[in-house]
C-alpha cells in the first residue's frame, strides 16, 4: 500500500502539473483532453501510442512536451530499410583508443517520437519496444541506460495500413495509452492558421518543470491511494474482458497494473492523494482500447476501434462502480 | 455518477430456469418420500440426476439423439405396463410423473417444459399434501411455491421482448452452461434489487399467513374422502397390531421409537401413572396362539353406516366431565387405543366402525390412512372395569363364558397346564385376585423377562411347552400363560394388546405414546366384584407403577419428557389440533380466545394510557414551587448535557467502536456512511455538494484512512448541507 503523501505535497504536485499543461497549451490549442492523457502518461512513466491522421499536431504535442520539461528531444521517421542500430545505437571502431566505442542513436533523448512506426520492420519495431520496456540499450553486451524522463510517442496512420506491419498485440500491451488527437475545433483552428510559423523547430517554449521535479511528481503518483473496493473494480473490468465472448483475449495483468498507475496519474492531475472509480472509468478506453482485438476481424481499423470502444462501453455499463 | 445495476441477460435466466428447474425436481422427490409409493428405484435416479444437472449443467447434451425420439414412447409404454400390472392408479400416476420430471431434468427446457415441471412437480407435492396431512407438507408446498414463483419470473423475463428463445438442438450446449454458480450467483446477487425482492417476500409471506388466517376460519371438509385419494393406494400396517397372537418358535419384538398417537386431557389429573391404552381384546385360543374369535370378529365388522358418534357403557356424565382427545398415526391400527369404558366417542366426520360392547373395543371398519383423531367423553381409567351384562349372562347362561375359557383340546397339554397349577396353588383359589396375585408371582419366578423369546423344543402345544419351561419371554407369553392357567382354574380370561404407559410432553400439554410402548396383559373376570379385572404378569411393571408414584405426587409429573424430540412432536402436535383435526367448536373457541386476548390487551392499553394521563394531569396541575422548577431544570440540563457529550465524544467513540469490530475492509462503516451520503447525494440531479463536503466525504469514501479528517464532523457538515438543499 502507498505510503501517506501529505496534503501540501500534493497541492505542490496540482500547482506544478497545472504550470505543465498550461504551458502546453500555449503550443497545442483546443486539445486539453489530449495533453491530460499525455500528462498522465508522463506522470505513470508509460508510453504514449497516437493514431490519426498525418498532420493534426502529433509532432507538436511530443516536442511541446519536451520544451516544458527542458528534455531532449528526437524524431525518428520509421521506415521500411530503418535498421534497428539506426534507433538503439551502434558500437564503431576508435583508431585512437584501438577499441569499439558506442555511438548513441536517437533514442538516447528523453522525448522520443516514433513517427509511423509501423513502417518499419517487426525487427526494428522491437528493438524499439525492448527499449521502452527496460529502459536502456543493450549492444555488444555492454548496457546503456536511456534518459530520464523516458517517454515515447508512436504515432501510426490509421487508415494508409499499405505495406506497413501492424504491430502485435504483445507489443501494443507496452504502450500505457492509445489517443487520437482529432482535428481541432473550428475556433482554435483559426488560432492555428493565424499563427506566423508553423513548424514545431519554431515553437519555443519556456521550461515548467526541471528533470527532478519530473521525478519528483512521478513517485508521488506511484503513492496516490487506491482503496480496496476500488481496486476490486479494476479486478472486475479486466476480468469481464476475459470472459467476453466478443474479444480474442482478456486483458493481461500488465494492462491492470496500467489501468490503476493511470488512475493514479490522473487522481494527482485532479490533485486527489486517492483514487476515486471515475478516475478508473474515465481511463478504461484509452488504457484498455489498444490491448484488445475482436474475435470477428474487421475490414479497417478505425471500424474495429469503435467495435471495442463499443463493448468496453457495454462491460463497463454492466459492471457497477464501488458506491 | 449512477451506474445501473447489471441486467441479466437470456445467458443468466437460462441458466437459473435450469437450477430452479433441478430444485423442484428434488423437492418433489422428497415428497414422494413421504408418500408410501412403491418408487425406490425412481427416487434415487431422479435426484441423482438433479444434482447432477445442478452440479454440471453441460451433461444433458452427451446424451445421445435417440433418447429424446425415444423419451415418450418409452415413458407412455412404462405407464400403460405400470398401470395394468399394479392395479393401482395413483401410484402409477405419480411414477409417471416421476418418469416425466426425470426426463425433464436431463433435457435443457423450453418455456413449455418450464412449465410443464413446475405442473408435474406440483402434483406430487399436492397428492402427498392430501395423502399424509402432515406438517412437511405445509414446508413442501411454500418451498416449491416460491421456487415456482422465481421460476415463472424468469420464464417471463426471458419472453419479455416478445420473442422466444431458439429451441435446443440436441448435442448443442447452451451458452448460459458456461460459468460457474458462484459467478452466476454472485451476478445475481449484483443485478438483485433487494428492496424490489424484499418487497417480494414480504408480499409472498403476506399471503401466505392470509391465506392460513383464511384455512382457519373456513368451515372444514374433508378433501381427502371427497377425493377418494387414500383408497387408490395399498398399505402396509407399522406396528403390526392385528387379531391374532402366534407363538412361534422364535420371535423378538422391534424397538419403535416413533409416536404411535398422542392424547389431549382436558383433566391431566385424571391421567392413571401407567396408563393402559387397549385396543384388541383375544379372547380364542387356537393352540398356536390367541385370536378374535370369529363370531366377535363378524359382530366388529357389521357396522356398515358411516356415523360421527357412538355411545358406550358408562352412564352419562356431569356437563362438566372431561374430554379426552385422541389423535392417532397413520398406520397404526383400526383398532382405536381406549383407556376403558367412555359415555360417548366422536369423530370429526363420519365413519365406518364397529364397536363390540363385550370387549369393549371400537374398530374402524379401514386403517386410516392419514392421521386419525377421536374424542372421548367420560372415559374410565380404572384397572377393573364394570361389566354387569356378563355377570348377568353367566348366572343365566355359563355357556356363554364359553369363549373366555377355552383351552387347547389335546389331554397331554391340559394335564401339563394341570401341573403348572397345581405348583401355584395347590387349593382351589376363592378369588380371581388372589388367583392372579399367586400365577403372576410364580410365573416371575419361573421365567425372565426378554424381548427376545424362543419356545423350548418338545412336543405338544407351543406355550404350554414355554410355560412347563424356564425360557425367558415377551410379555405376550407372559400374558397367554396367565390367560391359559386362570381359565384352567376356572376364571374367564382374555389377553388384552394395545400401549402401556407414554410421555407427558411439557411443550404441547399432550400424552405422547410411541410404538416401542406395545404391550399385552390380561383380563381376568372377577364374580364379586362384577368386573373385568385388569392384571399385567408381564415382570417389571409393578416396579415401574411403583417408581412412578414414589417420584411425585401426580402421576404426570413423572412421566414428563423436556427434550428436543419432544419439542419437534409439539410442533406436530400443535398442526392436529389446530390444522387438521378442527372442527366447528375448536374453530369457534380459537377465534372467540384470539378476540378475548386482543380485547383485553386493549383495555389494558387503554387503562395504562389514562393512569399516566391522570397522573400527568395531577402533577401539571399542582401548584408551582422552587422545587418543581429546580426538577424540570435539572432534566433538561441533563438531556442537554447528554446530547452534547452525545454530539462531542459520543457519535465519535460509537464510530471507533465500529470501526474496530469490522472483520473485512469493505464492512468499515465510516466507508459505508460516506458512500451512503455520497449516493443520496448523486440520485438527486439538482442537488450539488459544497466542494469541501464532497472532497471530504470522498476521501472518507475512498481516501487512505490515515488522512481522514475527523468522520463525525464531516457527516454533520453533510447532514447539514442535505437539509439546506431546497
Amino acid at each position: 500500500m502507498s505510503d501517506f503523501v501529505a496534503a501540501s505535497t500534493i497541492a505542490d504536485a496540482k500547482a506544478a502539473i497545472d504550470k505543465l499543461r498550461a504551458n502546453m497549451q500555449r503550443t497545442i490549442k483546443g486539445k486539453d483532453d489530449v495533453i491530460e492523457r499525455t500528462i498522465i502518461c508522463m506522470l505513470a512513466r508509460g508510453h504514449l501510442l497516437i493514431e490519426d491522421l498525418p498532420g493534426v499536431g502529433k509532432t507538436t504535442l511530443a516536442y511541446s512536451l519536451a520544451r516544458s520539461l527542458d528534455t531532449a528531444f528526437s524524431r525518428i521517421q520509421f521506415t521500411s530499410d530503418l535498421l534497428p542500430s539506426d534507433v538503439t545505437g551502434v558500437a564503431i571502431y576508435d583508431e585512437t583508443t584501438k577499441e569499439f566505442i558506442f555511438k548513441k542513436g536517437p533514442v538516447f533523448a528523453s522525448i522520443v517520437l516514433a513517427d509511423e512506426i509501423n513502417r518499419a520492420t517487426p525487427k526494428t519495431q522491437s528493438a524499439l519496444l525492448e527499449v521502452m520496456d527496460r529502459g536502456r540499450v543493450t549492444v555488444d553486451g555492454e548496457s546503456h541506460p536511456v534518459d530520464h524522463p523516458f517517454m515515447v510517442f508512436a504515432t501510426q496512420n490509421p487508415v494508409d495500413y499499405e505495406g506497413t506491419f501492424p504491430l502485435p498485440e504483445s507489443q501494443m500491451d507496452r504502450f500505457l495509452m492509445r489517443i487520437q488527437m482529432g482535428y481541432p475545433a473550428g475556433k482554435d483552428e483559426l488560432d492555428i492558421l493565424r499563427a506566423e510559423s508553423s513548424s514545431y523547430d519554431d515553437i519555443v517554449l519556456d521550461p515548467a518543470l526541471t528533470r527532478t521535479e519530473v521525478s519528483q511528481l512521478q513517485q508521488i503518483a506511484t503513492q496516490v491511494f487506491v482503496e480496496d473496493s476500488v481496486l476490486d473494480y479494476v479486478l472486475r473490468v479486466i476480468t469481464a474482458t476475459r470472459t467476453e465472448s466478443e474479444f480474442k483475449s482478456g486483458i493481461s495483468v500488465r494492462g491492470g497494473l496500467a489501468l490503476k498507475s493511470a488512475a493514479q496519474a490522473l487522481a494527482l492531475v485532479r490533485g486527489r492523494d486517492f483514487v476515486i472509480p471515475d478516475d478508473v472509468t474515465d481511463l478504461i478506453a484509452p488504457t484498455l482500447g489498444h490491448r484488445l482485438s475482436l474475435t470477428r476481424p474487421t475490414s479497417d481499423a478505425l471500424e474495429e476501434r469503435r467495435a471495442i470502444g463499443a463493448v468496453l462501453k457495454r462491460i463497463v455499463e454492466a459492471l457497477p462502480e464501488p458506491q | 455518477m449512477e451506474r445501473k445495476r447489471p441486467q441479466l441477460n437470456a445467458d443468466d435466466l437460462g441458466r437459473l430456469r435450469w437450477g430452479l428447474g433441478a430444485l423442484m425436481a428434488l423437492l418433489s422427490v422428497v415428497t414422494v418420500f413421504f408418500m408410501d409409493i412403491d418408487a425406490w428405484l425412481l427416487m434415487p435416479v431422479v435426484a441423482v440426476a438433479a444434482i447432477a444437472a445442478l452440479v454440471r449443467p453441460t451433461w444433458p447434451s452427451k446424451l445421445p439423439g435417440f433418447v429424446h425420439r425415444l423419451a415418450f414412447p418409452f415413458i407412455a409404454l412404462a405407464f400403460v405396463y405400470d398401470l395394468t400390472s399394479s392395479q393401482e392408479p395413483l401410484p402409477a400416476l405419480i411414477r409417471l410423473a416421476l418418469l416425466l420430471i426425470l426426463y425433464r431434468v436431463i433435457t435443457y427446457r423450453q418455456r413449455r417444459d418450464d412449465l410443464q415441471l413446475v405442473l408435474l412437480g406440483l402434483f406430487l407435492v399436492i397428492v402427498a399434501g392430501v395423502i399424509t396431512v402432515s406438517l412437511s407438507f405445509a414446508v413442501q408446498l411454500l418451498a416449491f411455491t416460491s421456487c415456482a414463483l422465481v421460476m415463472l419470473l424468469a420464464v417471463t423475463l426471458e419472453h419479455a421482448d416478445g420473442r422466444s428463445p431458439k429451441a435446443y438442438a440436441p448435442g448443442v450446449v447452451p451458452s448460459w452452461t458456461r460459468g460457474s454458480w458462484r459467478t452466476h450467483l454472485a451476478k445475481l446477487r449484483m443485478a438483485t434489487d433487494w428492496r424490489l425482492a424484499a418487497l417480494g417476500a414480504a408480499a409472498f409471506g403476506g399471503l401466505v399467513v392470509l391465506s392460513g388466517l383464511l384455512f382457519l376460519a373456513i368451515p372444514r371438509f374433508d378433501i381427502q374422502s371427497s377425493l377418494f385419494i387414500d383408497r387408490l393406494i395399498s398399505r402396509t400396517t407399522k406396528s403390526g397390531f392385528s387379531e391374532d397372537i402366534r407363538f412361534g418358535e422364535v420371535t423378538a419384538i422391534t424397538q419403535d421409537n416413533s409416536l404411535a398417537f398422542s392424547v389431549d386431557i382436558e383433566d391431566p389429573g385424571l391421567m392413571p401413572a401407567v396408563p393402559y391404552w387397549r385396543m384388541v381384546v383375544l379372547d380364542e385360543y387356537t393352540g398356536e396362539g390367541f385370536r378374535v374369535s370369529s363370531q366377535f370378529r363378524r359382530d366388529l365388522n357389521l357396522g356398515s353406516i358411516a356415523r360421527s358418534r357412538v355411545n358406550g357403557t358408562r352412564l352419562r356424565p356431569d356437563y362438566g366431565a372431561p374430554t379426552w382427545t385422541f389423535y392417532m398415526e397413520p398406520g397404526i391400527s383400526r383398532y382405536l387405543p381406549l383407556l376403558g369404558d367412555f359415555y360417548t366417542m366422536s369423530f370429526t366426520e363420519p365413519q365406518s366402525f364397529g364397536f363390540l360392547e363385550q370387549l369393549r373395543v371400537v374398530a374402524l371398519r379401514r386403517e386410516p390412512p392419514k392421521m386419525f383423531a377421536y374424542r372421548t367423553w367420560n372415559m374410565g381409567t380404572a384397572a377393573n372395569m364394570l361389566d354387569a351384562t356378563f355377570a348377568l349372562d353367566l348366572r343365566g347362561n355359563p355357556a356363554l363364558a364359553e369363549p373366555f375359557l377355552h383351552l387347547p383340546d389335546d389331554p397331554t397339554d391340559l394335564a401339563r397346564l394341570d401341573r403348572v397349577l397345581e405348583k401355584i396353588s395347590p387349593a382351589p383359589p376363592v378369588s380371581a385376585a388372589a388367583f392372579s396375585v399367586a400365577a403372576i408371582n410364580w410365573l416371575e419366578q419361573e421365567h425372565p423377562y426378554a424381548l427376545a423369546s424362543a419356545v423350548p423344543e418338545g412336543e405338544g402345544d407351543a406355550l404350554i411347552r414355554w410355560l412347563d419351561s424356564e425360557a425367558s419371554g415377551h410379555c405376550e407369553f407372559f400374558a397367554g400363560s396367565f390367560v391359559l392357567l386362570a381359565r384352567a382354574a376356572g376364571f374367564p380370561a382374555r389377553i388384552v394388546t394395545g400401549f402401556r404407559g407414554g410421555t407427558w410432553n411439557e411443550f404441547s400439554g399432550s400424552f405422547m405414546v410411541r410404538n416401542s410402548n406395545a404391550h399385552a396383559w390380561v383380563e381376568i373376570f372377577d364374580n364379586a366384584s362384577n368386573s373385568w379385572i385388569r392384571y399385567d404378569p408381564t415382570p417389571g411393571h409393578e416396579a415401574i407403577a411403583a417408581r412412578a408414584a414414589a417420584a411425585s405426587e401426580t402421576a404426570l409429573a413423572s412421566l414428563r419428557d423436556g427434550s428436543w424430540n419432544a419439542r419437534l412432536e409439539s410442533l406436530r402436535v400443535f398442526w392436529y389440533r389446530r390444522i387438521v383435526n378442527f372442527d366447528i367448536e375448536t374453530q369457534e373457541a380459537m377465534v372467540t380466545s384470539t378476540k378475548e386476548f386482543l380485547q383485553n390487551k386493549s383495555r389494558e392499553l387503554v387503562a395504562w394510557t389514562d393512569s399516566r394521563l391522570a397522573a400527568l394531569r395531577a402533577w401539571a396541575t399542582q401548584p408551582w414551587n422552587l422545587d418543581r422548577f429546580a426538577w424540570i431544570g435539572g432534566i433538561l440540563l441533563g438531556f442537554g448535557l447528554l446530547s452534547l457529550a452525545w454530539r462531542k465524544a459520543g457519535q465519535r467513540w460509537w464510530l471507533q467502536l465500529r470501526r474496530s469490530t469490522i472483520r473485512r475492509a469493505d464492512q468499515d462503516p465510516v466507508r459505508r456512511e460516506a458512500a451512503r451520503w455520497l449516493r443520496r447525494g448523486r440520485r438527486l440531479e439538482a442537488f450539488v455538494w459544497p466542494p469541501d463536503t464532497e472532497a471530504a466525504l470522498l476521501r472518507l469514501r475512498f481516501g487512505n484512512d490515515q488522512s481522514w479528517p475527523d468522520p463525525t464532523d464531516v457527516f454533520r457538515a453533510a447532514r447539514q448541507a442535505w437539509r439546506g438543499r431546497d
